[in-house]
């Protein structure tokens, strides 16, 4: 059943990001910027979908930290190259919803210059495991559980700090002709983070195999 | 895995490359001047207006080749790797042994 699940989620991530488009059209524009501002209800799941990815990768970096449990970094390694791939969705539709509504393409405020920096955390996670060699597995999980803790300073940021972001109430008060397309949204790239999860979750998995045969085959041979 | 991180350390370098493109001093002086007050878009005039459609398509169209992208790439590197257990398993004499993971 385990190498169904990919399958599985991944027809339902489907469906769902079919009948988006159709909600998003039926959804108002926003009264001052207008148009562009549909660019919301991708823009926004997506780095929720990078907040769980975080998450997920920082409790399994724990656990292999604390309990070397292979299973839990391998997972780790999985979710961290998905908070790069959902981080880099909101890195790129960000700055074209910014060019129109805010004139620019990047400010240096500081919940983009955190979002940015976030994302290079995990583009050094996968960096170092990808050429830091033995015993990069444990460093690359401190640096996972570094990434975790900047999360909630990158969330509250625009509550703290004067930006020119948005503040985290928006979400909270959508009327729910707008609340109902954004909230379908949010589920649709979480399905579809959970296709991508698991499928990469495989993947390691079948490495990790890969590796034991050929520890086995070097033996016998 | 390699040429994958290579991919994704292009793209990344292009990303930072363009934002502190965009930071640097040359870039900033030919932005216009800057505006102290917030303006709603529908109050600015015609010519400071940008067409919102194409941005707009522009980024659904992104996020969805980024996600197929993402897929191809993943299910590539899967169909190698369950490939590449197989073939072990039958030089080793175990049969094809299914390609379930260790997991």
């Amino acid at each position: 059943m385990q190498g169904r699940w990919p399958t599985v989620w991944l027809v339902v991530a489907a469906v769902m990001f079919a009948v988006a488009p159709i909600l998003i059209a039926q959804a108002p524009n926003e009264a001052t910027m207008g148009l562009v501002a549909k660019i919301f209800y991708f823009h926004v799941p997506a780095w929720f979908a990078m907040f769980l990815a975080i998450f997920i990768c920082g409790i399994a970096s724990g656990i292999y930290l604390f309990r070397e449990q292979a299973s839990a970094d391998r997972l780790a390694v999985s979710a961290a190259e998905l908070a790069v791939l959902f981080g880099a969705m909101g890195l790129i539709t960000g700055p074209l919803w910014a060019r129109v509504s805010w004139g620019v393409w990047w400010e240096w405020d500081v919940r983009l210059t955190l979002a940015l920096i976030l994302e290079m955390i995990f583009i050094a996670y996968l960096l170092l495991r990808t050429y830091g060699g033995p015993g990069s597995e444990k460093l690359a999980a401190g640096l996972a559980l570094f990434g975790v803790f900047n999360v909630p300073f990158v969330y509250i940021s625009v509550n703290v700090w004067r930006t020119i972001h948005p503040e985290t109430s928006v979400v909270p008060t959508l009327p729910p002709d707008m609340g109902l397309p954004f909230w379908w949204c949010v589920a649709a790239y979480l399905v579809l983070f959970m296709a991508m999860l698991s499928a990469r979750r495989r993947l390691e998995d079948q490495r990790a195999t890969l590796d034991e045969l050929r520890l086995a085959y070097d033996e016998d041979a | 895995m390699r040429r994958t991180m290579r991919w994704m350390m292009a793209t990344a370098a292009i990303l930072i490359a363009g934002a502190i493109g965009i930071a640097a001093p040359g870039v900033a002086a030919a932005q216009p001047e800057q505006v102290n007050e917030f303006v709603p878009i529908d109050e600015l005039p015609p010519e400071d207006r940008l067409p919102a459609a194409p941005f707009l398509v522009a980024a659904y169209s992104i996020v969805w080749l980024l996600a197929f992208g993402y897929f191809w790439g993943l299910s590539r590197r899967l169909s190698g790797v369950e490939q590449d257990v197989q073939d072990l398993r039958r030089s080793s004499g175990g049969g094809d042994g299914g390609g379930e993971g260790a997991g």
